[in-house]
């Protein structure tokens, strides 16, 4: 659910610190330009894992050269100190964007805790039709992606297991997205895969502890790094199959 | 009962602990009037390393940074720098960074560039900065310490003389108690005249919880200054906490890639380093006196 408090709760005291002081920062930075600020993704339920991105979108009346100079040292140090990923997106931009992206959005829609300012989602509605076919490039845009970084990389089984944990995040999001199409939204993006995977054959299924053991560790034993990415990419193809089925 | 008519292992003993406990009283009487309030964001990353290490710590870091950049070249096993691009100047922001590209404007050793008096010079400045702040030492802390440091002294060593002046009446030896005073003097000296503040030691302690995340995820790092987590990274915890594409450190800088964590630099070492090198490395003391530097400062 999203939440609507300042308070971003359950988060490491260090990444509560960063993203305390980026917020400052970015207030002082852009001042009345910036409308809100809203946190996204693992960070705003809490569950928070070590290889996680901080995501944070700033919503901005205007994006000015002067005040993101400002914001310019904050970032860097908000990065390097919780890998704090921020999206600078203008009030006048938020419709088109989430059409655009809207497996990303429904995934802000699904989970975010405003930290700052109104909350600039609460009315906003991805259309159906612009859902699908975002759904469906994504899809097939990781399939493409998949075979390709097979063919490249797996005579170095170490990069395998990197594109494994690389390729978790859309899959998810894309999970979550084609069961909120389906009338069947998931509590979060992994649960959505879990899912998703559970209703394909035992062997697709083996896919998923390996997905999240790339994402925590970013290894994977030894010989298992090449058929977890096969898994992957059927998984892919099949969720690519029942969302072209959709209308 | 008159502790000067101890006999001399009782006294030894005694005066020991005068000593030990007057140190500790000259470390949490520093601590407590150098501890400041408030809080520093210290963002840059040179500034970090010279809280750190000192002058040799900035000069490497910048050397590194900007090869990470891909602004300077080293090659493989080598530890010579050159130039990677003619308008590289004219890219950076800062003038240290600018003054370092044109040191290496022809290809020199990495541990050349603490032969410079102009580049330490300005490693050094960064440092007044710090002062300004109470992370180091200023002229009024400076001061403060030497007055902390003469008590603590004049008490031990008077203790002391009066004892020797009793044993030479008594025809007693007085050879352990003059050494005891005079390491008692050392320790207080030490004690009372660390490189950082409480203040800098406690700003330091922090960015090394803030980063140890950072340091943990140290070898998912890709090398090309994209991001300033690796320039951060060294700022914090040294050269040798960077990963293995950073190898190119090991051979530029061998002792400070060798250690992190927190820096033993002590102003000797500073001074005895920079006139060093400064005044007479030109004909061979380079990698001496930067790898000799690099043990202090990291």
């Amino acid at each position: 659910m999203p939440g609507s408090s300042a308070s971003t709760g359950n988060l490491p005291a260090t990444v509560e610190r960063v993203l305390g002081d980026f917020l400052e920062a970015a207030k002082a930075a852009f001042g009345e330009d910036l409308r809100s600020a809203v946190l996204y993704g693992s960070a705003a339920e809490g569950r928070l894992r070590a290889t996680s991105d901080v995501n944070v979108v700033l919503v901005l009346e205007r994006f000015e050269p002067a005040a993101a100079d400002r914001l310019r040292e904050p970032l860097r140090i908000a990065q390097a100190a919780a890998r704090l990923s921020p999206m600078f997106l203008l009030a006048s931009e938020l419709q088109d964007a989430a059409e655009a992206f809207a497996g990303k959005f429904s995934d802000i829609l699904r989970r975010r805790r405003v930290l700052f300012g109104p909350d600039p989602f609460a009315s906003l509605a991805i259309r159906r039709a612009a859902a699908l076919v975002r759904l469906r490039q994504v899809l097939l845009n990781q399939t493409l992606r998949l075979r390709a970084f097979y063919v490249e990389r797996s005579l170095r089984e170490e990069q395998l297991a990197l594109v494994v944990a690389d390729a978790a995040a859309p899959l998810r999001s894309s999970a979550a997205l084609l069961l909120e199409l389906l009338g069947r939204p998931a509590a979060s993006p992994r649960e959505a895969l879990e899912s998703v995977a559970a209703e394909e054959d035992a062997d697709l299924r083996e896919a998923l502890p390996r997905l999240s053991e790339a994402r925590t560790n970013r290894r994977l034993p030894p010989g298992t790094a090449g058929p977890t990415l096969f898994r992957l990419l059927r998984l892919a193809e099949r969720m690519r199959s029942r969302a072209m089925a959709l209308r | 009962m008159n502790p000067f008519d101890l006999r001399g292992p009782e006294f030894l003993a005694l005066y020991l602990g005068l000593g030990l406990l007057t140190l500790f009283g000259l470390w949490v009487w520093r601590r407590s009037a150098e501890a400041g309030s408030g809080r520093i964001n210290l963002s840059d990353p040179y500034l970090i390393a010279s809280l750190r290490g000192g002058a040799p710590e900035v000069l490497r870091l910048v050397t590194v940074s900007l090869i990470d950049r891909g602004l300077l070249r080293v090659e493989p096993g080598e530890d010579l720098v050159s130039p990677a691009d003619p308008a590289a100047a004219d890219v950076v922001r800062r003038p240290l960074e600018k003054h370092v590209l044109e040191w290496f404007s022809e290809p020199r050793s990495a541990a050349s560039i603490f032969e410079s008096t102009r580049l330490k010079s300005e490693a050094e400045s960064l440092e007044n900065d710090l002062a300004r702040v109470g992370l180091l030492p200023d002229e009024t802390t400076r001061r403060l310490r030497r007055g902390r440091l003469l008590l603590a002294v004049g008490v031990l060593w008077s203790v002391a003389i009066v004892k020797i002046g009793i044993g030479l009446a008594r025809d007693r030896p007085v050879a352990f108690l003059v050494v005891l005073a005079i390491l008692l003097g050392v320790g207080a000296w030490k004690a009372a005249n660390p490189r950082r503040t409480a203040r800098g030691d406690a700003l330091l302690a922090d960015l090394r919880t803030l980063f140890g995340h950072l340091k943990q995820r140290a070898s998912s790092l890709r090398p090309g200054g994209a991001t300033a987590e690796a320039v951060l990274l060294a700022a914090v915890f040294g050269l040798a906490a960077l990963p293995a594409p950073w190898e190119f450190t090991k051979k530029m800088y061998p002792k400070a890639s060798k250690s992190s964590g927190s820096s033993s630099w002590s102003s000797s070492c500073g001074s005895s380093c920079g006139s060093s090198c400064g005044s007479s490395c030109g004909s061979g003391c380079g990698g001496g006196c930067g790898g000799g530097c690099g043990g202090c400062g990291s």
